[in-house]
């Protein structure tokens, strides 16, 4: 990639590290991810649980416990920004909830339980959506701003909804109104962390759908964080796979799929069951723990094409084609 | 590795009376509310389910959250009366049997926990937690149940010095197994088991899927395979259900089912899961919505609220019922014949697995050439 296409990502994150200092030692919980996200796309973060994914996007946030965590080093540019830079004040006050913000996963927990889901939208116009992006400031907009997005994001009679509290609502309701919150202030980056884990098929289905729309209605960029690779087929453009902690591929999603190259990516898709496959396949061994890990390839344990080279030392990107990056010795 | 389907094995034995049958099966939870704590609607979480259970099968139960999945499992295995309706156990039935005899057979009946985190003892070691139920159902000394525990944790993949920690130092696939390993213990016949592949990674959830698969044959076992997934219910099971606010609306050989959906609500449940194909449009036969809720059925046909083939005047005149539809297959639905799926839709989704298939073969060539240089 060259310099002039990788200053034009919105969101950079360059070489960052990150440990948990635990009672049981130094968890490293990330070792030098590298991603970079365009404007108006959506990047695929996938892999198992505990693989850093979430503490990757918590960190884009500056929402990451200190202590017991700690960034070792590395950089997040968003824009022209330096994140790592910015006081706490400053990253609440200009860029958590306006410029970036967070679908989560769990969606009891994010809204507050004694106010309506009214008030609540509101909160995000009063606190965090004024004057930006040209946005008109007369009275009632703000109503109707609401109100579209709701009918936007497939919810019957939106002025009914707005008087409930969180509770009166089912799971896939809660997941569009967050959604709807989170597109509300219109943010240059949604970090969606697993938004449709908790739902079933059917309603998962529609929640990608309204995604899709609504990100190309307001061209914003998207780090999409899920374990699901049915999920990066729907909706992303370019995906990257991380293993314990690592970048281990980054590709245009249909490459991924088509030709990947990382024996772990290859064993993660062909463990996927699909309606097309009567058998799957398994990874042997297990995931890692991220305490006094290995120096070499954080994959050796369980990769059935290790090298020699691949116990002691790290594998450096390769570039598999030219949006096609690698970490791995077989390539390199 | 294989995951393959034992049912071969068993076929002499599956020709004699079904091992499990559900007849016309109830289960209505009431709903009180206002000052007096009066009965004010009927949940109908289980709502008239016949099911016939051959010995050595694994039959799916598949459906959103809410439809009754669960609630069914547990009022076979009698944790929950049932409202109406009759459960038979190789040929008995179960509400008419005496305790004694009931907690002898029940012991053959076993109900794995959806959450396997929430159903052991926090404070007991995993030893005790295994060795509980042998303690209750058995008069085998202390030496002869550890014996049995540690064979068991040794058949589904584990140690012995997971016997000594605590549920929380486990992992959630650790758990799956110790979770097997404890009814298993027990000898069973029938596991039913309640979305056994619940919040495990893929990889983590193809080798709990192996083991079941394993200890099936190893155990002779009969599966309940109670899941929202119809992906693993293709792999893992011979026979499906689909079920739909408490009834089942389709029924059939798995590949039958699969293949051919009879009923517009399996056709839309296989349209919402996503392929592994980037880039190919989105079938359209999505549901809109969610379910209505079971206090408050619609009329009629309890899907034609959400239906796209909707009829006024039929649908919503009166329900269907199960029909036949090809050799046990049926489905409850007034306008199943002009679901028949046509030619070209099977030889699409049948040819994409071998396109797949080729393209990967390719790419690991490829892999092993760079690996020679």
């Amino acid at each position: 990639m060259n310099r002039t296409a990788e200053e034009s990502h919105l969101l950079r994150i360059k070489n960052l590290a990150l440990e948990f200092h635990t009672e049981r030692g130094v968890v490293q919980a990330l070792d030098g991810v590298n991603l970079a996200v365009a404007k108006g796309e959506v990047l695929g973060l996938v892999g198992e649980s505990g693989c850093g994914k979430t503490v990757t996007g918590r960190s884009v946030l500056g929402l990451i416990p200190c202590p017991p965590g700690r960034i070792v080093r590395g950089e997040i540019w968003l824009d022209q920004e330096n994140l790592m830079t910015l006081s706490q004040e400053n990253l609440r006050s200009r860029v958590r909830g306006s410029r970036i913000t967070l679908v989560p996963q769990d969606t009891l927990g994010p809204l507050n339980p004694v106010h309506t889901v009214g008030t609540q939208m509101g909160d995000i116009l009063k606190y965090k959506g004024r004057s930006r992006n040209g946005r008109p400031n007369r009275p009632g907009s703000d109503h109707q701003e609401i109100l579209d997005l709701l009918r936007a994001v497939h919810l019957p009679d939106p002025d009914k909804i707005l008087a409930k509290y969180p509770a009166e609502l089912s799971g896939g309701q809660r997941q569009r109104i967050l959604i709807a919150m989170a597109f509300l202030p219109r943010p240059e980056l949604i970090i969606a962390d697993e938004p449709t884990t908790a739902l079933d098929v059917t309603v998962q289905a529609q929640i990608l759908k309204i995604f899709r729309d609504l990100v190309a209605r307001d061209g914003c960029s998207v780090l999409f964080i899920t374990h699901d690779m049915g999920v990066v087929a729907a909706i992303c453009d370019r995906v990257s796979v991380m293993y314990a902690g690592q970048i281990a591929e980054t590709a245009p999603v249909r490459k991924l799929f088509e030709s990947p190259r990382h024996p772990y990516t290859v064993k993660l898709l062909d463990s996927v069951p699909s309606p097309e496959k009567k058998e799957i396949s398994q990874i042997p061994g297990t995931v890692p723990t991220l305490i006094n890990i290995n120096k070499g390839c954080r994959f050796y344990d369980r990769c059935p094409q290790r090298l020699d080279r691949c116990r002691d030392h790290k594998p450096g990107l390769t570039q598999a084609d030219e949006d096609h990056a690698v970490f791995c010795h077989l390539f390199g | 590795m294989r995951i393959t389907r034992f049912s071969a094995i068993f076929l002499d034995e599956a020709m004699t009376s079904p091992l499990l049958e559900i007849r016309a099966l109830k289960r209505y939870f009431p709903v009180r509310s206002g000052l007096l704590h009066r009965i004010t609607g009927l949940l109908r979480a289980v709502d008239g389910v016949s099911l016939e259970v051959n010995a050595g099968e694994v039959i799916g139960i598949v459906g959103e959250s809410g439809c009754g999945k669960t609630t069914l499992g547990k009022t076979v295995q009698g944790i929950y009366r049932p409202t109406a309706g009759e459960i038979f156990l190789e040929g008995k039935p179960l509400s008419r049997l005496p305790a004694k005899d009931l907690r002898r057979l029940g012991l053959s009946l076993q109900y794995v926990h959806q959450d396997p985190l929430a159903s052991f003892d926090p404070w007991w070691p995993m030893a005790r937690s295994l060795d509980e139920p042998l303690r209750a159902h058995t008069d085998l000394p202390w030496s002869e149940r550890m014996e049995r525990v540690v064979r068991i944790v040794k058949a589904v993949g584990l140690d012995t010095e997971h016997l000594e920690c605590f549920p929380h130092e486990l992992s959630g696939g650790q758990l799956r197994r110790l979770t097997l390993a404890r009814v298993l213990a027990l000898n069973p016949r029938v596991l039913i088991l309640d979305e056994p592949t619940a919040s495990l990674d893929v990889s983590v959830q193809a080798r709990i899927l192996k083991l079941l698969s394993d200890l099936r044959s190893e155990f002779k076992l009969t599966y309940v395979f109670i899941s929202h997934d119809l992906r693993i219910v293709r792999i893992m099971c011979d026979r499906v259900a689909v079920m739909y606010l408490g009834k089942v609306v389709e029924i059939g050989p798995t590949e039958a089912v699969l293949r051919d959906p009879r009923h517009p609500y399996t056709r839309a449940l296989l349209a919402a899961i996503p392929r592994l194909s980037p880039g190919e449009p989105q079938d359209e036969n999505l549901l809109e919505g969610e379910p209505p809720s079971p206090l408050f059925l619609p009329q009629g046909c309890r899907f034609s609220s959400r239906c796209p083939l909707f009829q006024e005047g039929l649908c919503n005149a009166s329900e269907p019922a199960l029909s036949p539809i090809g050799p046990g297959h049926e489905a409850a639905c007034f306008r199943s014949a002009e679901l028949s799926t046509s030619e070209e839709t099977v030889a699409r989704v049948g040819g994409f697995g071998l396109e797949k298939a080729e393209k990967r073969e390719g790419s690991k060539m490829r892999i092993g050439e760079s690996d020679a240089s």
